[in-house]
């Protein structure tokens, strides 16, 4: 649903009502809470700039959380090369911030740091965020089977970052 | 342990994290940055247009001559009047009125404003700090409530931020003394500082976030180091009314 521009008295509102979950998507895609919280803030920006940000909260929670998901992929990316223009070295992974040992089972904060950002995406949103396929699907721009199949996937990967032995066996098998 | 089995462990495992995780609190002038990222980009918006103005402007320019050319051509050759083929200019109302978010986002003011409108919303933090070595011709942009604020002056090539807050800065900042405090300094790149320069500190007062100090940030775009240090060194407390 679009907005007319002259008004846009409903946005303070977005604002408040969704800033914390937005900066807990992005701390999950970022594992760093500086960098999620300048995700946050540029995310808000874009939409406010945006002429055809939904008023309505579902549409704006999902185009709030897809400019996230494409704000955090750009800097993975932008890290990247970073990292390449430096002797070629691989970007290491983020330290773990204060406020996810915060979080409580650093294993698993671990293996979901360790999990492709795709897949830490799809993770979230089912289940911290409790999305159900369909709302998953319509984030992730995705028919609801294709979602479906995503968290599936990544629920299969995080096992087996946390079981490497589980590993072993399936390749030895 | 079958495979449903062990993804069942894990969701359960996973919906445990996810109630320890939403607890995770931002920081608490995040909102405040929010508005002060929508503020400059707001602003950015508002310049664009005049620049599609001039770019249309341009292209009037060359549309006209043309039409003057070809119109010349056309009567010399056929030696008659030709019908006016002008229309009518149509009106490209690109320019909006600047869209502001109230009361947080109270967007431009004058630099002479500022110290009034800290004063009247920024009711819990002490001391409430101010860059006093404006510069020349800034406009000023403050984002403020109760708790923070943020106030910037930009000029055509200078940007300066003052924000409490503490500021996502790149890892590796030197730590030096400033205002009497342990503070870091950081340029975005230390072969040409102009292209960003910050310090950060936590100032001794207190906030109704905070009673061991406030956290301040500066930000500066297109100043030397020696500029920056003008700047950072102009910041004093404001008086309280």
């Amino acid at each position: 649903m679009a907005h007319e521009t002259a008004d846009r008295s409903w946005f303070e509102p977005m604002i408040g009502r969704f800033e914390r979950r937005a900066f807990r998507y992005a701390l999950m895609l970022t594992l760093n809470r500086s960098a999620a919280e300048d995700l946050v803030q540029d995310a808000f920006a874009r939409l406010w700039a945006a002429q055809n940000t939904p008023s309505v909260e579902v549409g704006f929670k999902r185009w709030l959380f897809r400019t996230i998901t494409n704000l955090a992929r750009d800097r993975h990316r932008r890290r990247l090369v970073e990292s390449a223009v430096r002797l070629m070295v691989p970007a290491p992974l983020n330290p773990e911030d204060e406020i996810i040992r915060k979080a409580g089972d650093r294993k698993l904060v671990a293996a979901l740091q360790s999990l492709k950002l795709r897949d830490r995406q799809a993770i979230y949103l089912r289940y911290y965020e409790e999305e159900s396929f369909a709302q998953l699907a319509e984030i992730l721009h995705v028919k609801e089977g294709t979602a479906r199949v995503i968290v599936n996937r990544a629920l299969e990967k995080l096992r087996q970052r946390l079981n490497p032995s589980a590993d072993i066996t399936e390749v030895m098998a | 342990m079958t495979a449903a089995e062990r993804d069942g462990d894990l969701e359960s495992r996973l919906s445990l994290h996810a109630q320890a995780f939403n607890q995770l609190e931002p920081s608490p002038d995040l909102r405040t940055r929010i508005a002060a990222r929508i503020a400059i980009r707001s602003e950015a918006g508002r310049r664009r247009p005049a620049v599609l103005r001039e770019l249309a402007l341009a292209a009037g320019v060359v549309l006209f001559a043309g039409t003057v050319a070809f119109g010349a051509n056309y009567l010399r050759t056929v030696g008659a009047n030709a019908p006016s083929q002008m229309g009518k200019a149509k009106s490209s109302d690109a320019m909006t009125t600047p869209q502001t978010l109230s009361p947080i986002i109270p967007g431009q003011v004058s630099p002479s404003q500022v110290e009034g409108i800290l004063k009247t919303k920024v009711t819990t933090v002490r001391p409430l700090l101010l860059v006093t070595a404006v510069p020349a011709g800034a406009s000023a942009f403050v984002t403020a409530d109760a708790n923070g604020y943020t106030v910037e002056y930009r000029t055509k090539t200078v940007d300066v931020v003052l924000s409490t807050g503490v500021s996502y800065l790149p890892p590796g900042g030197t730590p030096q003394q400033y205002r009497g405090v342990q503070a870091v300094y950081e340029a975005t790149n230390p072969a040409a500082p102009e292209e960003g320069q910050f310090l950060s500190w936590t100032e001794p007062g207190q906030s109704s976030l905070s009673s061991s100090g406030v956290p301040y940030f500066l930000k500066v775009g297109g100043m030397t180091q020696a500029e920056f240090r003008q700047v950072a060194n102009s910041i004093r407390p404001i008086g309280r009314s």
